[in-house]
């Protein structure tokens, strides 16, 4: 009978320790799953801080790329010397074929900013307002860096007396 | 005769048999337990050695985009320094390049009614510029007509004169500096 009492008692202290273990296999797993909440939340961390690094890589990239925009901006846009020279002719055949004679064009070469010349082209012209919006329009469509800075229109009987004032920029 | 027969044991008799099925059923169940025990610790385990891994190649990867993003930003700051002055100057020309004398004109020529003249009007290349000009109408009300129509465009009327045959003022206006 003893013999039966310690099989049975050792027999329910496994049971016993069995629940418990499992018991505990059960709160670990949860409290596992509290832990890889907060290790998800680092990785959702991660993941906006990918997404900073990829907006800054994106003006990174552009500010790398800024040289050359700019190289391409001034090849496209600014005038050389030399061809400043076919813009005046350009200019005054665009003035031709609009019926147009200024009586003079001054031009003024200002000082130097940022590697660019600026010179200044004042003249008046008078003429019908249609051909003078059609000069303004031809000039307009240009793509090279020139533009009016100014222009006063003075109505005189049937014809218009404009004052211009051109802008244009030349590379170094 | 009958035969009398006593059972002299201090303890009730042991059922072997019941007893070994009882002890066999417990010995069951804790091996289940036992075994559903492992199963759970074994998964968590996995998981656990899967995720760190994750975690150690994910903080890594951290690193190195902590390392980059502050290159980058230092090297942002040295290329701003360098370029700043020289894309805003392109810039401004591309805003001064971008102004549009024609589209102000066709405003100017939607705005005025038949009866109503420009006599006078000057135009700057600026943001902030004002287009200023005279216009003369035969009839008040077309004047009046006119101003609302420039109302939307910061509208100042400088003066207003009453002559003989028609009506004139000097007025200024502002429009936007984007093509239309």
């Amino acid at each position: 009978m003893k013999k039966s009492k310690l099989a049975l008692t050792a027999m329910l202290a496994l049971l016993f320790l069995s629940v418990a273990g499992c018991l505990f296999s059960l709160v670990f797993g949860q409290w596992q799953d509290l832990s890889r909440q907060h290790r998800l939340q680092t990785f959702r961390d991660l993941e906006g801080r990918e997404k900073a690094a990829q907006v800054l890589e994106a003006e990174y990239r552009e500010w790398r790329n800024l040289p050359l925009v700019l190289q391409k901006f001034r090849r496209d846009n600014i005038l050389s010397l030399d061809e400043f020279a076919a813009f005046r002719r350009d200019l005054d055949a665009r003035l031709a074929a609009n019926g147009l004679q200024p009586p003079r064009i001054d031009f003024a070469f200002g000082s130097a900013r940022e590697g660019l010349r600026k010179v200044t082209a004042k003249f008046s012209l008078t003429g019908s307002y249609r051909s003078l919006k059609k000069f303004i329009f031809d000039m307009e469509a240009k793509s090279k860096m020139h533009f009016f800075s100014s222009l006063q229109l003075n109505a005189e009987a049937d014809r218009v007396k404009g004052a211009f004032s051109l802008e244009v920029y030349l590379g170094q | 005769m009958r035969r009398i027969r006593y059972n002299l044991a201090g303890a009730r008799k042991v059922d072997a048999r019941a007893f070994a099925l009882i002890l066999l059923g417990i010995g069951l169940a804790a091996l289940l337990l036992n075994a559903v025990t492992v199963f759970n610790l074994a998964r968590l385990q996995r998981q656990n050695r899967a995720e760190n891994s994750e975690i150690r190649s994910a903080a890594l990867r951290l690193e190195g985009l902590q390392q980059k993003t502050l290159r980058q930003q230092e090297e942002i700051v040295a290329l701003k320094k360098a370029w700043e002055r020289k894309l805003a100057f392109a810039n401004l020309l591309i805003g001064r390049k971008s102004f549009s004398f024609i589209s102000r004109l066709n405003f100017l020529e939607r705005a005025c009614s038949d009866g109503m003249r420009v006599r006078q009007l000057s135009l700057v290349n600026e943001p902030a510029g004002r287009m200023q000009m005279t216009v003369s109408a035969l009839a008040q009300n077309e004047l009046l007509g006119f101003y609302k129509k420039l109302l939307p465009y910061e509208l100042a009327i400088v003066n207003e004169n009453q002559m003989t045959e028609y009506y004139q003022a000097s007025l200024s206006i502002r429009i936007q500096d984007e093509k239309k």
